[in-house]
């Protein structure tokens, strides 16, 4: 019917995910530090800057 | 199965992907997000902006916004995305239960189907004014006729770019980024020819109150890219690690929509005008205009693919979509779009406003939910099967496949915000001034979330809590 993989297929990704050898990083302390920069602290200033100098 | 037709598969479906199938680089996944996230969205959200607030301020408030919704969808549905390669709905099943991630999941089709009706009209509009423009229209056929017939052959197209799954949304936004730089173009034009009318121009539906007006500047960036939710598990689950997508989702789609937002709010100021296709001929000429019109349907084309593989990936959670084969789910997912876009074009395009409201007003307690859930009740820790565990024993079933405190959350900080702002007359209540209305939204469900898990799940030993 279909080219999509099948339920045997799922339990092999499950069990590797599990396994933890297919399983990605979560985000690293370099990612955090720009994240909070760019989504945070940026923020901030250009809010400070666009309130009191308007 | 080969190994390059099964990692072709695996991205078609919504069953988690192995890191060798996740082959996505940090410039590839920016490239496709870039393209994704700048489209005709932009100028309409960058014109609301315009209402409120002058040039300097309104672009300001929009970038600070959009960065803060960035960061909190990223924040919300990247990690367990970007750990076990699921897709943003597959994402809420640990905390709506086996049976629950359909309210999610709606509100992700909901939003998809909105945004990509809208974007494909624009395109529709756009390719038959650039053909008007080209002289290349029929004697006697205006450009407003062939719409609906422009709208119907953008679906096709986008259907027949998708049939090779993920590398397709790859492929053609590796061609079509480059309309974000014709877009900063128009928006140089804009700036250079018309400054001094900008920076003196008013906004018209400024109200008395300052710091409201600077506030709802701020809130429509962070509703905008909390649409965002719904698109971005389908795309960073293609890359390997946190390290990998933190930055290109920040740079690559949180910064480029605020951008070209500023052509919306640039001209709509000065020209009354936020669609750049409209007002390009009367600042440049015939060149320009067909120079817009093209940017304006490449851009649409390139989000509106990104949305129909993020839906089509989401619609894959639904037991009886899962087998289906991938051009017939593809077809479900542009069907609805196609008869929105070909029977209601216009009448959809007039209640563009109340949609947009309607995303900030589920998605930010959305968001606050994953958050809490994540980091504060599980501590970084998912179980992958109960994921894809259907039966009323999983770790996630809850109760009858329903976790009520994530229900009882969600609805909580949807009247939070209704509360704090009308979405559809922007009247306002509160503290709203002070702290937006997706903030406490957020902050409020995270907080009923957590209560209601502590005192009601966590004693009753459901939803795999450790």
């Amino acid at each position: 019917m279909s080219s999509e993989p099948s339920s045997a297929t799922l339990e092999q990704r499950l069990a590797s995910l599990e396994a933890g050898h297919e399983m990605g990083d979560d985000f690293d302390l370099r990612s955090w530090v720009w994240m909070i920069v760019l989504g945070i602290v940026i923020p901030v200033v250009l809010l400070g800057i666009g309130w009191w100098y308007a | 199965m080969s190994e390059p037709a099964r990692q072709m598969a695996a991205d078609k479906s919504a069953w988690p992907l192995l890191l060798r199938e996740r082959t996505w680089g940090p410039w590839r996944l920016g490239v496709a997000l870039a393209t994704a996230g700048a489209a005709t969205w932009c100028y309409l959200i960058g014109e609301y902006v315009g209402y409120y607030l002058n040039f300097f301020q309104g672009s300001l408030a929009l970038f600070a916004g959009s960065m803060i919704g960035m960061l909190m969808v990223l924040v919300a549905a990247g990690p367990i995305c970007i750990r076990y390669g699921v897709e943003s709905v597959a994402s809420t099943k640990p905390q709506f239960g086996s049976r629950g991630w359909i309210i999610p999941a709606l509100m992700q089709l909901i939003s998809i189907v909105g945004w990509n009706s809208l974007l494909l009209i624009f395109f529709a509009k756009s390719s038959a004014q650039l053909l008007s423009e080209l002289g290349a229209l029929p004697e006697g056929i205006g450009a407003g006729q062939i719409v609906p017939s422009a709208t119907a052959l953008a679906c096709s197209l986008v259907f027949v770019g998708l049939l090779r799954g993920a590398s397709g949304v790859s492929r053609i936004s590796n061609i079509l980024v480059l309309h974000v730089l014709i877009g900063l173009w128009m928006l140089y034009l804009l700036i250079s020819q018309r400054w001094p009318e900008l920076i003196a121009a008013r906004p018209a539906m400024a109200q008395p109150d300052r710091l409201w007006n600077y506030t709802t500047g701020v809130e429509i960036g962070i509703t905008a890219l909390l649409s965002w939710w719904a698109y971005i598990g389908a795309m960073i689950r293609m890359a390997p690690h946190g390290r990998t997508v933190a930055l290109p989702v920040m740079l690559g789609m949180g910064a480029p929509t605020p951008l070209l937002c500023l052509i919306g709010i640039a001209g709509v100021l000065v020209l009354k005008v936020s669609d750049p296709s409209q007002w390009l001929r009367s600042v440049g000429g015939h060149l320009y205009a067909v120079t817009a019109l093209t940017f304006v349907a490449a851009a649409n084309f390139g989000t509106a693919i990104t949305g129909v593989y993020a839906s089509a990936i989401g619609l894959r959670n639904f037991r009886m979509l899962e087998r289906l084969p991938w051009w017939a789910l593809l077809l479900i997912t542009i069907m609805p779009v196609a008869i929105v876009g070909v029977l209601i074009p216009e009448l959809f395009f007039a209640r563009f406003g109340a949609f947009l409201a309607f995303l900030g007003v589920g998605f930010a307690p959305l968001c606050g939910i994953q958050i809490a859930d994540y980091y504060l009740l599980r501590h970084r820790r998912i179980n992958i099967r109960a994921i894809y565990d259907r039966s009323d024993s999983g770790a996630y079933a809850y109760w009858q496949g329903f976790n009520p405190a994530a229900v009882g959350a969600l609805a909580g900080g949807c009247a939070i915000y209704l509360y704090l702002l009308n979405p559809l007359t922007y009247e306002s209540h509160g503290p709203y001034r002070f702290l937006t209305a997706s903030l406490p939204a957020a902050f409020g469900a995270a907080l009923l979330y957590v209560l209601a898990t502590r005192w009601f799940v966590m004693p009753r030993r459901r939803g795999g809590y450790e």
